[in-house]
């Protein structure tokens, strides 16, 4: 990793606290760092820091584990793009100038903002040179950001400022850029990003985004620093920069819905907020419970419960008894999470099983109603045949209840024909397509299907969401008739 | 001195008072675990084996034990006293439950001698229990028949006890010593003339009596056919087809099991049963009143006579008339009996008023071949293991013979239709058994087995998840932890092909052994020395394409076809030219364009001549698929290029200020020698990553490099020898050299170290030119070495293609990465190639699809163990 600082005259290596004759090396706990003058005169000074990582250490660290066995884990760049490593090595070897010090024969020094330049040939930012733009030019930087590859900017940044405040924005943008960080975090971490960010990350437009990242994600952690930079701004009076006196509380009070966006944005969470105030997934659920209630069903199998939302709110109404199935055992374990609060008596009634709809599965028989929400999209065509059988000839509830998507509805989510919603669909019916699956499924398994749907309709593409609702048709068989006898005088062979 | 018989499959119930001498008698004739007595259970339960007040947990216990041993098919003994008839019934429940024989075998002593041995005992019972317990015992004995007991043996005497003896009985249906091979005959109903062409086809020569009527029929071979029952009814020669079948018997030439229409036709001869006379009874009844009344009376002792179904050649083949499941097979009960002959009713009837039939074969996953007939079908098809060969003889079909063990079917066309059959023969069966694998979405209406379609493809959650031990021809077992089934499950349930078109999964491939040469962490010369090691005279070094290892399935013309010369026809490719999919099951490409590639593979087998050489309807490829950046451009984008980049743009900063503070004087010699080391590294990382890909467009830029032929429908290739393989991939290269990639290839004995230089020199040159590495493997696969299974490859990759998995810096921390631990890699490696060999196995022999799914599901299982992705 690399950077350097630039500044017109001969100040800046007082206020680095470091000798502009001399190469110096520090020990860090991540590998070893060096402070160079590439120049130093009168006219101008520019400071150097190389640091070396040891990959193999990094690797070896726990702290900075991915998970397992993952080839990022140990080839990656975190030995050269600037990240939450370059961070803590400007904060050991920096400290004093970080923390705003004078030198000894200079008083008033530090706080004196100067022109800075800061070179940065290769950051590692999730957002590209966008991102790096967003974070950097609010707060009065001319941020030249040119990028390698959409990950990895070129940044240089020149503008005037306090030498110890441009190192804290570092501190704290460059583990925000890079949106992961290489220890763990703690609730130090709030002390730290509060102290660093005081002077000027109140009242920043990405605040939330900053602290979210910064703090690793954890909401709880960036509600609080949230607050403690709020109050410290209040304290001071007046607020400290800009002076133009916003009430913070106002100007942010959408601040908890950005950090939703920003939470899952970029990781592929379907589109499935529609134009109504409740998201498509919460009307679902509340299809589903409503429509199982009125059909008076008791034994119900969610198939694909995900992480559990259904299952869980059908334990809220007493009649259910209910079995989530899914295939992934991650998904289990969350379910599993979801329902460990509830009480025994509601637990008795419901199970989690792994289960796969392209599998034949006794533990598929015997219920009144079988739900498969948002399910069949996720199923390669050639293996549906499959999920028909097992379901409407194997398992042969009394109801089946399927949802997926509308493919002809996208067109209002501005989606290009042919885009599916979610990137691991495998289709998307129209409803023509998929009123003509149902019927057929329903006509060789002994079914009748009902239609309908759920979400804000459109007159031409109808709802986001649509439903066919199941019916066994029970056909009752010549009765009284003992099976033995059945077979012995009727037998065709 | 008193033989007692006792069943050999059975449950024992001893019966007697306290002090009768149950436990020494039980000792004296049984295994120590065939005994379980209630005062062990007592014991195991409460730490005293004469707590009364713990009772009902001991025969808890006691009972759980009993069922799990029947359910093995053990020989069990309750060392009980069993004298009050309600602990007699829950026992002969169980057995009833395991369909296994109930026996009593009562020690009905005098009281004097039970009270005086009672006071013997350490802890003497009371003795009015006893008194109790002998008395309940005297009123039991007449009723112990009526009870449900099989065999009731009696010793009433201490004389007799010590002299009694206990003999075990095979059960009438056990033949597994009759190895036969045989000649499995479907249901003949009546038609004579239909069952002496099938018999002369099979080359049995017949016999007649001397009023010219067929008495029997040999095999020169000492071949025996085995009648599958429902011989009657019908058809014309009801009458002949007894005397012929009955003569064949006698003469020990054939087996018969009966079919549901003798057990009828037993019950219309029998006295006072009233029966119903349709399906052809009455016009048996009315052939037989013209044979005599002593020809009726021979053959209704000998319908009533016949076993409902055999087990024989070691268990490994089951006959009856309606098939069993594989619970059933060797037991003896009622429901047994009424299975073999009538099938596994659901209790419904269709709307032709006719049962329907649960689809036992659907669920059987046995290991013992089963035959049967029973129910019409147009065509023998193989459902797991189990073939129907009733094909509607009678009904204008075919009367029908399989080969055993040869599994060769034998038929003849019915001269004509005999019979209407109550439900159309065709109706829907064709497209059941054309469709099976693609099930519901193809099929069409109800099928003649009872309104189910026939679906050999139908595999169930059991078939793969939690613990499994897959049997392997070239491993032995091979455990699956259930962790890696469930991880596995959701991998091959989400993201694999289907089922019926993933037959192989390739294997890992072990690294070879760190190198201890100077400036290298993988060199050839490791991979030589192993295998001179293993004994080998040869081995074959073959260029390593840095693609995507690719398996190709090829069909040699679209639609239908077989897996296997056995096997089930089925839409296994689903009527497409077949498939290429990656080392995880994953299809390589969409549709279109791997109808395409197939395509163009296609055409060039045929012009290399391959097809007919082979004589082949598919061909199974291992492959790997060039570029790389095909399928790993996410990696490549995530991963690879950013490293590059950052480290390229990093390193040139860095140069240049250590360069302009070395201008103004700085010591900063040795900071700038080593960081222009990491540069040059970083850009020869950079070179590698960039070396392999490359833009495609569609199939444009896109090359294959097969490198083994592991299978045709014909036969299994996998263990031809890897020159043969690349001899046979450097044909379809020939043929199409833009599409298919040539494989370069170096032999040598390994332990000829000059061979061996020129081999290391030949690697160089290959790495040089930016080619990924080599794999060292034995000329012929599998090879053992001992009992144990070689490595059937070794890969040793090139010095700069390893910057891309270790890093950029790797080669200055050698001594380091040579403590990389390869054992487990290893292991797996050659778990995995056994299994997917098992696989190949499988397939080329027709397993049904649970089977081969098995072993195919193992590989992809024992890959979500957690190893160093770098190996």
């Amino acid at each position: 990793m690399f950077l350097t600082v630039a500044s017109p005259g001969d100040e800046l290596s007082y206020l680095l606290f470091k000798h502009p004759g001399r190469v110096q090396a520090f020990d860090l706990a991540v590998g070893r760092a060096w402070v160079f003058y590439p120049r130093a005169d009168a006219e101008a000074t520019e400071a150097a820091l190389l640091v070396d990582v040891d990959s193999a250490a990094l690797a070896r660290s726990k702290r900075f584990r991915v998970s397992g066995f993952e080839l990022a884990h140990h080839v990656n760049d975190r030995a050269y793009a600037a990240s939450s490593l370059l961070a803590v090595a400007l904060g050991r070897v920096f400290r004093s100038a970080m923390a705003g010090s004078d030198p000894a024969d200079r008083p008033g020094a530090a706080d004196r903002p100067r022109q800075l330049t800061i070179h940065l040939p290769s950051v590692r930012s999730r957002g590209g040179a966008p991102l790096v733009r967003q974070l950097f030019e609010p707060l009065g930087w001319a941020a030249d950001a040119v990028e390698a590859v959409p990950t990895c900017v070129d940044l240089r940044l020149s503008g005037v400022a306090r030498l110890s405040t441009a190192l804290s924005q570092l501190y704290v943008l460059l583990p925000t850029l890079d949106d992961s960080k290489h220890y763990w975090v703690a609730e130090a971490e709030i002390d730290k990003v509060v102290r660093h960010g005081r002077d000027w990350l109140a009242e920043h437009p990405l605040r939330d985004r900053i602290l979210f990242s910064y703090l690793a994600r954890q909401r709880g952690y960036a509600a609080d620093a949230a607050a403690r930079l709020d109050g410290a701004a209040g304290l001071d009076g007046a607020a400290p920069t800009d002076g133009a006196g916003r009430p913070d509380g106002i100007a942010r009070a959408d601040g908890a819905g950005r950090l939703d966006g920003i939470g899952g944005g970029a990781t592929g969470a379907s589109l499935d907020l529609a134009p109504a105030q409740v998201p498509l997934a919460e009307q679902r659920i509340r299809y589903l419970v409503a429509k199982l209630r009125g059909l008076g069903a008791k034994r119900v199998l969610d198939l694909g419960c995900g992480e559990g939302r259904l299952v869980r709110r059908l334990l809220d109404e007493a009649q259910f008894e209910v079995v989530g199935a899914d295939v992934s055992p991650g998904a289990l374990d969350q379910a599993g999470r979801r329902l460990e609060k509830l009480a025994d008596r509601q637990l008795r009634r419901v199970s989690l099983i792994q289960a796969s709809a392209t599998y034949r599965d006794e533990r598929f028989r015997g219920f009144d109603a079988i739900i498969a929400s948002e399910v069949v999209e996720h199923i390669d065509p050639d293996r549906l045949a499959a999920v028909e059988r097992n379901l409407f000839q194997d398992a042969r509830p009394g109801r089946v209840i399927v949802t997926t998507p509308n493919a002809d509805y996208n067109r209002l989510y501005g989606l290009a024909r042919g885009r599916p919603r979610h990137p691991d669909h495998r289709f998307e019916w129209t409803r023509a397509e998929f009123q003509g699956w149902a019927e057929r499924v329903g006509r060789l398994g002994g079914y009748r299907v009902e239609f309908d749907g759920i979400g804000p309709e459109d007159p031409d593409l109808g709802q986001p969401t649509q439903v066919a609702l199941f019916e066994r048709i029970d056909v009752p068989g010549p009765g009284g008739q003992a099976p033995a006898d059945a077979s012995r005088e009727g037998g065709h062979g | 001195m008193a033989e007692l018989d006792i069943p050999e499959l059975s449950l024992v119930l001893l019966i007697g008072a306290s002090g009768s001498g149950k436990s020494v008698f039980a000792e004296r004739h049984f295994g120590a675990f065939e005994v379980i007595s209630s005062d062990f259970c007592r014991g195991l339960v409460s730490s005293d084996p004469a707590n009364q007040a713990a009772t009902e947990d001991a025969f808890e216990v006691l009972g759980l034990i009993a069922a799990k041993r029947l359910r093995r098919g053990l020989l069990t003994v309750v060392d009980a006293t069993n004298v009050q008839a309600a602990a007699r019934r829950s026992l002969i429940a169980l057995a009833r439950e395991h369909d296994v024989l109930p026996v009593g075998l009562v020690l009905d002593l005098p009281e004097a001698v039970c009270l005086e041995r009672n006071r013997d005992r350490p802890e003497p019972l009371a003795e009015s229990a006893i008194r109790r317990q002998v008395k309940s015992l005297r009123q039991s004995l007449k009723g112990l028949g009526r009870e449900g007991l099989r065999h009731v043996h009696r010793l009433t005497s201490p004389a007799e006890v010590d002299a009694a003896s206990i003999r075990r009985t095979k059960l009438y249906n056990d033949r597994r010593d009759d190895l036969g091979p045989f000649d499995v005959i479907g249901d003949v109903h009546g038609c004579l003339d239909e069952l002496t062409a099938l018999l002369v086809k099979l080359g049995y020569e017949l016999q007649r009596d001397d009023g010219g009527e067929l008495v029997d029929a040999e095999h020169p071979d000492g071949r025996r056919a085995v009648f599958l029952g429902d011989l009657i009814d019908r058809g014309p020669a009801t009458v002949g087809t007894l005397r012929l079948v009955m003569g064949m018997t006698a003469a020990r030439h054939a087996l018969a099991v009966p079919g549901n229409h003798e057990a009828k036709l037993v019950r219309a001869l029998g006295r006072g049963a009233k029966v119903q006379l349709g399906h052809g009874l009455a016009e048996t009844l009315a052939q037989l009143e013209a044979a005599g009344p002593e020809f009726t009376e021979r053959v209704r002792a000998w319908c009533d006579g016949l076993i409902s179904h055999y087990v024989l050649d070691e268990g490994r083949l089951v006959v009856a008339h309606a098939g069993l499941k594989e619970a059933y097979h060797g037991r003896a009960s009622g429901r047994v009996r009424a299975f073999a002959l009538y099938g596994d009713t659901t209790g419904e009837s269709d709307e032709f008023g006719l049962p329907v039939r649960y689809p036992w074969a659907e669920d059987y996953r046995g290991r013992a071949m089963v035959l049967y007939g029973h129910t019409p079908v147009l065509r023998a098809e193989w459902v797991n293991n189990t073939l129907c060969l009733d094909t509607g003889c009678v009904f204008g079909g075919k009367l029908s013979a399989l080969r055993y063990p040869e599994k060769e079917l034998v038929q003849v066309p019915a001269s004509r239709l005999y019979c209407e059959p109550v439900r159309p023969l065709a109706a829907g069966m064709g497209a059941g058994g054309a469709d099976a694998d693609t099930g519901a979405a193809a099929g069409a209406g109800p099928e003649a087995d009872g309104g189910r379609q026939r679906r050999p493809g139908v595999l169930d959650a059991r078939d793969v998840l939690g613990k499994r031990l897959v049997e392997t021809r070239w491993a032995g077992r091979v455990t699956v932890q259930a962790e890696q089934a469930a991880g596995a499950f959701e991998v091959m349930s989400r993201f694999a092909a289907a089922p019926e078109r993933l037959a192989y999964l390739p294997p890992t491939m072990a690294p070879v052994a760190s190198s201890r040469q100077e400036g290298y962490l993988e060199h050839p010369l490791e991979a030589f020395a192993h295998y001179a090691e293993a004994g080998l005279a040869q081995v074959i070094c073959e260029e390593k394409h840095m693609g995507s290892r690719a398996v190709v399935w090829l069909a040699r013309r679209d639609g239908p076809a077989d897996p296997g010369p056995s096997a089930a026809p089925g839409a296994v490719f689903g009527g497409g030219p077949g498939i290429i999919h990656t080392r995880t099951g994953r299809p390589f490409f969409g549709r279109e364009l791997e109808a395409e590639a197939l395509d163009r593979l296609r055409a060039a087998v045929e012009r290399a001549g391959l097809w007919d050489e082979l004589d082949a309807d598919w061909l199974m490829l291992d492959a790997e698929l060039l570029p790389w950046s095909l399928k790993a451009e996410g990696l490549l984008e995530s991963q690879y290029r950013p490293v590059a980049a950052s480290a390229a743009a990093m390193y040139a900063a860095a140069t240049d200020a250590l360069a302009a503070a070395g201008a103004r004087g700085l010591d900063v010699g040795d900071l700038l020698a080593a960081t222009h080391h990491r540069q040059a590294n970083a850009a020869g990382y950079a070179r590698a990553v960039e070396t392999y890909g490359w833009p495609v467009d569609g199939l444009t830029g896109v090359q294959i490099a097969p490198f083994q032929l592991l299978a045709t429908n014909k036969a299994a290739c996998y263990a031809q020898s890897h020159r043969w393989h690349l001899e046979l991939a450097d044909r379809l290269a020939g043929a199409d050299p833009a599409f298919i990639r040539r494989t370069r290839r170096f032999e040598l004995d390994p332990a000829d170290r000059p061979a061996a230089a020129r081999a290391v020199a030949w690697w160089e040159e290959l790495t040089a030119q930016g080619g990924e590495g080599m794999v060292v493997k034995p000329m012929t696969s599998p090879v053992r070495r001992g009992a144990r299974l070689v490595q059937a490859g070794l890969k040793v990759r090139g010095r700069e293609y390893l910057r891309m998995t270790y890093g950029p810096d790797y080669l200055d921390r050698l001594d380091d990465l040579r403590q990389r631990n390869l054992g487990l890699k290893r292991s797996l490696a050659l778990r995995e190639y056994a299994l997917g060999l098992e696989a190949i196995d499988r397939l080329v022999a027709g397993e049904p699809l649970w089977r081969r799914h098995e072993a195919v599901f193992a590989v992809l299982a024992l890959e979500s163990a957690p190893t160093d992705p770098r190996l």
